[in-house]
């Protein structure tokens, strides 16, 4: 056993034996880890070192660029030092240079509506205009929780692109509509921001411009402006709102699927369900051309994803978002087909699937479950604190009604069961849990006061300890 | 779709797309997890651990190419830090208590072998074992433990090379201990 030859071959048998399959449980804590936990916009990630750079090409932890930046701006401010201390040269009067006349720019003025991403409330759209046409590209990116900037519009540039500014400012859940304009000319950016009724806290707002050459974001300064409580807005704020097309997808199972088209290209002609199947035939959302102006869109789902949103962008990118619904569920094929009035080049097209993105308009949860007498129910969860890693409902027959009409018990260390009374007839209800976890409220939805009450029972699962003691519970009013 | 393609939109956020890749790799990180840990509720934890890790960390990545290796890496530091969070002592035992009885008598000779091994295995640290079940059982080269590990080649040589002797002196330790029961018996 002291040969090292025995020695390395004994192990290697030694650490052949031993098992090679992973528990289940891990992976989908893990997965359901990722689902409730979004990437956040990292504005300074090309700061970060790549988590394989070779130790000898950092220094202090920083990637080469940044070191190389740093000398050369400690060199730069040696030669400013330097030529500074020098005395002023005395040039002699004499006639002044020519000033050739600048050709003026003969860009068209900058006009598109793109989609305000959220952490509250509904994406909603905003007009962005320049007056010169030097602004080519503006993009919104997801804020993270809270808010960053100070009253007003927070204006920077972008480290990696020397031609953009990120541009920040607060808005308020409710809004449902806005404007940015932006005005080369003074330097000045206006954003037009809705009021909102009641007690609101404002939220990060993020647009990135890209402009045709480089800008200095010192040179630039932005107001916001309130123009007013929402709903309360022109017929023509009403041209703002993209074309929001409901449609009833083809489903195997009994329960309702639909998918609300956001179209942001005013380019779709058309939509219409594809065929229900019951084995996906792919793995990722995939398009593909049935002709040049027909797009086929398909993705796999299981039977609780029952609420879809499409968002085709301005570019006919097409972003599929739905909630997280119960882990494990018969997979389903879901697809739709797009009419478009021109033609689309589906390879071409950039696709993507979400499932629980914040400020995606979706609930974070969904799942489907039947009450005490039968009735099918599907309830979205709204959970802001993305803690919530799994949902179920479970068998509501033989529950006995709470006596104040909801009770919360304590099913595990991490395992909450909700049970509450409500009218059979309810709209689908919704929970919403705030970003503490402590704050639950739920809506049972709009109904015949008459309609009698049934009993449904549910189970959330958390990523770690929870007590029912810590749970403020209240039902509301759907919309409250 | 390739792998490349799986972690570049996973780097985007597509959580699908983080599902394939998981799938993918859950196995191959649990083997590895489990063997420096020798526990499986230890090598669950860390498991779990080093997929979240990489789902956090994952557009940090420039080159997806480079997602097997850094993978490695990501489970092996969080089967280390399992290791010394839990004071690095197995609490699964090391062989089935019918071992014995279970195998022929002309195979008692290398269960003797693999017994010490376990034992010798259990005694050495958890980084050591990691640059062993690396080497053994991934089958990566010096060079890729180099790579996995972020440190250079003659670095991993030389740990490789300590924790071989360590294991060898645990073994004999091991081995003159039992000489020293038996006579006592």
């Amino acid at each position: 056993m002291t040969n090292l030859i025995d020695l390395d071959r004994a192990l290697a048998d030694f650490l052949e034996d031993g098992p090679n399959t992973a528990p289940e449980a891990p992976v989908v804590a893990a997965l359901a880890h990722a689902r409730t936990s979004p990437r956040r916009p990292d504005l300074i990630g090309w700061l970060r070192p790549d988590v394989m750079a070779p130790p000898s090409w950092r220094v202090f932890g920083l990637r080469p660029s940044l070191v190389l930046a740093g000398i050369a701006l400690v060199v730069a401010s040696l030669g400013v030092a330097v030529i500074g201390s020098r005395q002023p040269t005395v040039v002699p009067p004499g006639p002044s240079p020519t000033t050739l006349p600048s050709i003026a720019p003969t860009n068209a003025p900058f006009a598109r509506q793109i989609t305000m991403l959220v952490t509250a409330g509904q994406p909603y759209p905003i007009d962005v205009t320049d007056t010169t046409g030097d602004l080519v590209n503006a993009v919104s990116t997801q804020p993270g929780e809270g808010r960053s900037v100070g009253d007003g519009v927070h204006i920077t540039s972008d480290p990696a692109d020397r031609s953009a500014l990120i541009v920040m400012w607060g808005g308020v859940p409710c809004e449902s509509s806005g404007a940015l304009r932006v005005d080369e000319r003074t330097s000045t950016m206006t954003v037009e921001s809705q009021a909102c009724a009641g007690d609101t806290f404002p939220l990060d707002r993020i647009v990135r411009l890209t402009f045709r050459s480089e800008v200095s974001a010192a040179a630039w300064s932005g107001t916001v402006r309130v123009v007013g409580q929402p709903g309360a807005s022109s017929p023509a704020d009403s041209s703002l709102v993209p074309d929001t097309t409901h449609l009833e997808l083809a489903s195997t199972a009994d329960s309702t699927v639909s998918i609300d088209i956001v179209d942001q290209s005013g380019h779709l002609a058309g939509a219409v369900s594809g065929p229900a199947t019951a084995s996906p035939s792919v793995e990722f959302v995939s398009a593909s051309n049935v002709d040049p102006t027909t797009v086929r869109l398909v993705w796999p789902g299981s039977i609780c994803d029952t609420v879809h949103r499409l968002t085709i962008a301005a570019d006919f990118g097409l972003t599929v978002d739905r909630p997280n619904c119960q882990l494990g569920l018969d997979a389903r094929e879901r697809s739709v087909i797009l009419t478009f009035d021109r033609a689309v080049d589906a390879n071409a097209l950039d696709t993507a699937l979400f499932s629980g993105r914040p400020g995606s308009g979706m609930p974070t949860w969904s799942l489907t479950g039947r009450d005490s007498v039968g009735g099918r129910y599907d309830l979205g969860i709204d959970d802001a604190s993305a803690s919530v890693i799994n949902v179920a409902a479970l068998d509501s027959s033989a529950v006995a009604g709470p006596s104040d009409r909801f009770r919360l018990d304590q099913a595990g260390q991490a395992v909450i069961e909700l049970v509450w009374i409500g009218p059979g007839c309810a709209t689908p209800p919704r929970l919403s849990i705030d970003a503490t976890g402590s704050r639950w409220r739920l809506a049972a939805g709009t109904c015949d006061p008459a309609a009698p009450d049934v009993v449904r029972r549910i189970s959330l699962k958390f990523d770690g300890s929870r007590s029912i003691d810590t749970i403020d519970f209240q039902q509301v009013a759907a919309g409250a | 779709m390739d792998q490349r393609e799986l972690v570049r939109r996973a780097a985007k956020g597509e959580h699908e797309a983080f599902d394939a890749l998981v799938r993918l790799a859950s196995n191959r990180l649990y083997g590895i997890a489990y063997r420096i840990l020798r526990d499986q509720y230890r090598a669950e934890d860390a498991l779990q651990q080093a997929l979240i890790n990489i789902w956090n960390e994952l557009p940090r990545l420039r080159d997806p190419d480079r997602f097997d290796a850094w993978t490695y890496r990501v489970i092996v530091r969080a089967a280390t830090a399992e290791a010394r969070r839990a004071g690095a002592t197995p609490t699964t035992p090391l062989l089935p208590a019918d071992a014995d009885a279970s195998r022929a008598p002309d195979d008692y000779g290398a269960v003797a072998d693999r017994d010490q091994l376990e034992r010798g295995f259990s005694r050495i640290s958890a980084e050591q074992r990691a640059v062993l079940v690396l080497q053994h059982y991934a089958g990566l080269s010096q060079a890729e433990i180099a790579d996995v590990l972020g440190v250079p080649l003659g670095t991993a040589g030389s740990r490789i090379h300590y924790a071989v002797r360590a294991l060898r002196a645990a073994i004999e330790a091991d081995a003159r201990l039992g000489t020293g029961r038996e006579s006592m018996a």
